[in-house]
């Protein structure tokens, strides 16, 4: 399970962890630098619990900056298999025209601008990782599909882009957004709220697509229907 | 050699008994079945092997220099050797296991290269599996059983014994151990080369599991028995492909291996043979480079030859495989096992220019190879004639600091008078490889 | 080596128990194709009622064809067989490739028996190469764990068996002090408070052979 870390944009503090049935984990890092514990219960249960509350001071910088990793530029530049586009990502492309902004900052910005004309916003009908190909199909979908489309799109254009999970002021469900690799800097555009990223987001982990990002990931021996719920609060003190 | 060919019923009989199978899925159904062996060897003389041993080893050992750079500094890509699209976006690339440097810097311990011979007597590089080759086993138990059967042939042949393979299988396992047991991690009763691992298993002492019985605790492996007891283990021989390898980090739909197995090995606490990732080295698009990696890294030239092949990726390439689309045979990089592999001549004149319009579309995806003149091998049909058939060779090559390669391999034929797949997966048989002694 | 798990714990008593169903069962198969020939051509019924199966085959030859050979059939002794060898296959590093090369062998037998014309006299050679996998398991298996988890199946199997078959009480006995012995060298966790009643009711001149089945089924706790 994925958990907020340092970065330039904010600071946290005072991460409380509690796991039912389990007092032994491991913390980790993965190649996005993003924070994980981890962790086993060999005794049979049929309930799992996490819990994790913290402090995190935002906004502290309203970017980061790119450290000069070629893995990491190369990388984020390729496409991957939730962002390849097919015919309809290409002639959207197209018709976007981005050729006539200058740099990526401003391609970006006009993405962000743009997308939610096309593309609505509602829950419930893209799969869990559902494809930006498939969800401009659908023509609608969440925020996880606003930004693998807007990602697909920046790639078609060169330009190394991240999938980014977090939360944002306020209380429901993890929230995902885009930064793009600005003149040395990483900048957050949330397509779905049209939205520059500002001190009200805090970031969880970030990488290719959704795939490299789910917040918490699990499997167990047994047969049993599962349900997961997930609630995110964040308030300002 | 005829002695061995007079006793071949008595060798199936043997084979039979020892249950030397593989397993296929047909319509949905798990069956296993005899691997059809052919009794005439494939003879290699020692010169031609001294030469092969020398190729191999030098690819091998380019192989994994290249590996271990393409994790951590990809030099080879800054000095623009290898365009970065054929890293970054090639299926084999595993960002997490960039920066890892597994044990003793070996990505590749078990590396299963496959070669041809042309009419011409020259030896072809046809692909590098450097992720789970199998194979190993059958040459190895079959030599077993002709030696039993037709004891005359050894001794008037100086053929190099063959049945060490699990010793140095061993070796390479016990060399990279990290303190603690090894274990030979297979996917289970129905993998098509069950009787491969258990088999291994058997004859290195190794513990053959399928990842139930392993835990992964505090960043350390653990192999736990019946009473709760936990032993460490120290590498694991894989069995399974990286993808399903672990689900917290690969193919999280997973449930043939072990949870958080990457992070005791990111840690540095466990060996797995093969080094997950090493799907980039033997990646078809990469295979043209392999030439230039030698020459890269170790600043000698190649001494085994490639198949020539193109990459529609440069426009000069595009062009000539274009010109000359008949006589090339083109391969999707995407499959394996003999699949999406296209002869030029073979299409229609609609599939052609429908194909043609793909390679256009996606030039990355493809590369293309001169159809090599295969030098055919003999073997017994049902008549008990002897009739040539297509045939290569996988060698092994293994690496626990000396590079070493196995004087013997897998030799693979295709039963169909017109085909070139080997692969058992399509109804291929086996030969022995026998490397003579002088 | 010699480490052994809960799975692996499951594939050797599972071995020992399925070798042996295919070997009492055929024997009582053998017996009963006697039986069949001349003094009663409608045992097949009574034989399905005593080894517990449900009798699906409607007629002396279809009961003769089926029984030993369809791999469709679940109680067949064939697919009994397979199971034998689905749980031999797995554990190929600790048993040895010897030593499952002999149920290789009594597959084939139980083939080549299907396709011969005298088939009560082919399937004796399944029995001999059920023989040879038990006196190969004794004397190439080193881990004396291993050997004595193989026969605890093997001998809670023939008690199972002999109990159902209606065996007289001094084999039951034999054959439940043999089992016994294993029991205890396999280290596995069982309940003894029934080997306790099992103990005092054989004591006894005469027992009920269902009780005695009835408490074996929760004897082994592992």
């Amino acid at each position: 399970m994925f958990f907020p870390e340092d970065t330039a944009r904010q600071s946290v503090e005072d991460v409380q962890i509690e796991i039912s049935n389990c007092d032994k984990y491991c913390i980790t890092y993965d190649n996005f630098k993003n924070k994980k514990f981890y962790g086993l219960i060999e005794k049979p249960h049929n309930r799992f619990d996490v819990n994790i509350s913290g402090i995190a001071t935002s906004g502290i910088d309203i970017y980061e900056k790119y450290t000069n990793n070629p893995f990491e530029f190369s990388l984020l530049k390729a496409q991957t298999e939730l962002t390849m586009p097919g015919e309809l990502m290409t002639e959207y492309h197209k018709k976007l025209e981005l050729d006539t902004f200058s740099g990526p900052y401003y391609k970006a910005l006009y993405i962000m601008n743009t997308l939610p004309d096309t593309f609505k916003y509602t829950p419930g009908v893209t799969e869990v990782h559902e494809s930006a190909e498939n969800a401009l199909a659908l023509g609608q979908g969440v925020c996880q599909d606003f930004a693998h489309i807007m990602i697909s799109l920046l790639r078609m254009e060169g330009i190394p882009a991240r999938y980014v999970v977090g939360m944002m002021l306020g209380e429901g469900s993890s929230h995902a957004w885009v930064e793009v690799l600005c003149n040395g800097y990483w900048y957050g555009f949330d397509p779905t709220n049209r939205k520059l990223v500002n001190d009200e987001y805090i970031r969880v982990s970030c990488g290719r697509d959704s795939n490299d990002c789910s917040v918490i990931k699990g499997s167990f021996y047994g047969i049993v229907t599962q349900k997961q719920s997930e609630t995110v609060t964040v308030e300002e003190i | 050699m005829n002695q061995i060919i007079k006793k071949s019923e008595t060798i199936n009989k043997l084979l039979s008994r020892y249950g030397v199978k593989f397993g296929i899925y047909k319509n949905g159904t798990f069956k296993e079945q005899l691997f059809p062996f052919d009794p005439i060897p494939r003879v290699i003389k020692h010169d031609e092997f001294l030469f092969l041993e020398k190729g191999l080893t030098q690819r091998v050992d380019a192989l994994n220099c290249f590996l271990l750079d393409i994790y951590s500094n990809k030099q080879i890509v800054k000095d623009g050797i290898i365009p970065e699209e054929f890293i970054y976006s090639a299926k084999g690339f595993l960002p997490p296991c960039d920066g890892v440097v597994p044990p003793k810097k070996i990505y590749s311990h078990i590396s299963g290269i496959d070669l041809v011979q042309s009419k011409d007597d020259n030896w072809y590089i046809l692909e590098d599996n450097l992720r789970v080759p199998s194979g190993a086993s059958y040459p190895m138990i079959s030599r077993e059983l002709q030696r039993r059967s037709a004891p005359d042939a050894f001794s008037s042949n100086s053929v190099i014994d063959n049945r060490n393979y699990a010793d140095l299988l061993k070796e390479v396992m016990d060399y990279v151990n990290t303190g603690g047991i090894n274990v030979i991690l297979s996917p289970g009763r129905y993998n098509a080369a069950f009787f491969e691992h258990s088999y291994l298993a058997e004859m290195t002492g190794a513990v053959l599991t399928t990842g139930k019985d392993i835990v992964c605790e505090n960043d350390n492996l653990y192999y736990i028995d019946y009473n709760g007891k936990k032993q460490r283990v120290g590498a694991v021989y894989r069995r399974i492909s990286d993808e399903y390898l672990d689900p917290m980090t690969f193919n999280e739909e997973s449930v043939i291996g072990i949870p958080h197995i990457f992070e005791a090995y990111k840690k540095g606490n466990v060996a797995l043979l093969n080094a997950p990732g090493n799907g980039i080295a033997d990646d078809k698009g990469i295979y043209y480079f392999v030439p230039k990696m030698i020459k890269y890294y170790l600043g000698e030239d190649a001494v085994l030859m490639n198949a020539p092949t193109y990459l529609p990726f440069y426009e000069e390439d595009m062009n000539y495989v274009l010109s000359n689309f008949d006589k090339l045979v083109i391969k999707d990089v995407a499959e394996a096992g003999g699949y999406g592999v296209i002869f030029g001549n073979s299409l229609t004149k609609e599939k052609k220019a429908e194909f043609i319009d793909l390679l256009k579309s996606q030039p990355r995806r493809f590369i293309a190879q001169e159809v090599i003149d295969f030098y055919d091998l003999d073997i017994l049909d049902e008549k008990g004639n002897q009739v040539p058939r297509k045939a290569d060779l996988r060698a092994f090559v293994l690496s626990n600091g000396k590079t070493k390669v196995w004087p013997s391999g897998l030799t693979r034929f295709s039963r169909d008078p017109d085909s070139f797949i080997v692969n058992s997966s399509q109804g291929g048989g086996f030969k022995d490889t026998w490397v003579l002694s002088r | 080596m010699g480490i052994i798990t809960i799975d692996k714990i499951d594939h050797l008593f599972w071995l020992g128990r399925y070798t042996e169903r295919v070997h009492t069962t055929l024997k009582y198969f053998l017996k009963g194709t006697d039986r069949m020939i001349d003094a009663d051509p409608e045992y097949y019924a009574e034989f399905c009622k005593k080894i517990g199966i449900v009798n699906v085959y409607g007629s002396k030859e279809k009961f003769l064809q089926t029984y030993p050979f369809d791999e469709s059939d679940p109680n067949s002794i064939i697919t009994n067989l397979n199971r034998a060898y689905d749980n031999a296959i797995v554990m190929r590093d600790y048993i040895g490739t010897e030593t499952m090369a002999y149920i290789q062998l009594a597959l084939d037998d139980i083939k080549m028996a299907e396709r011969g014309n005298s088939q009560s006299a082919d399937l004796i050679l399944v029995i001999d190469h059920l023989l040879a996998f038990w006196g190969c398991v004794n004397d190439m298996i080193d881990n004396e764990q291993i050997r004595n988890i193989i026969k605890l199946g093997q001998g809670i199997e023939r008690l199972d068996l002999y109990l159902s078959l209606g065996n007289p009480s001094y084999e039951i006995i034999r054959v439940y002090r043999r089992m016994k012995q294993f029991l205890l060298k396999s280290k596995l966790r069982y309940d003894e408070n029934v080997i306790y009643t099992i103990d005092n009711m054989i004591s006894g001149s005469d027992f009920n052979y269902q009780s005695v089945k009835n408490l074996l089924r929760n004897l082994i706790t592992e």
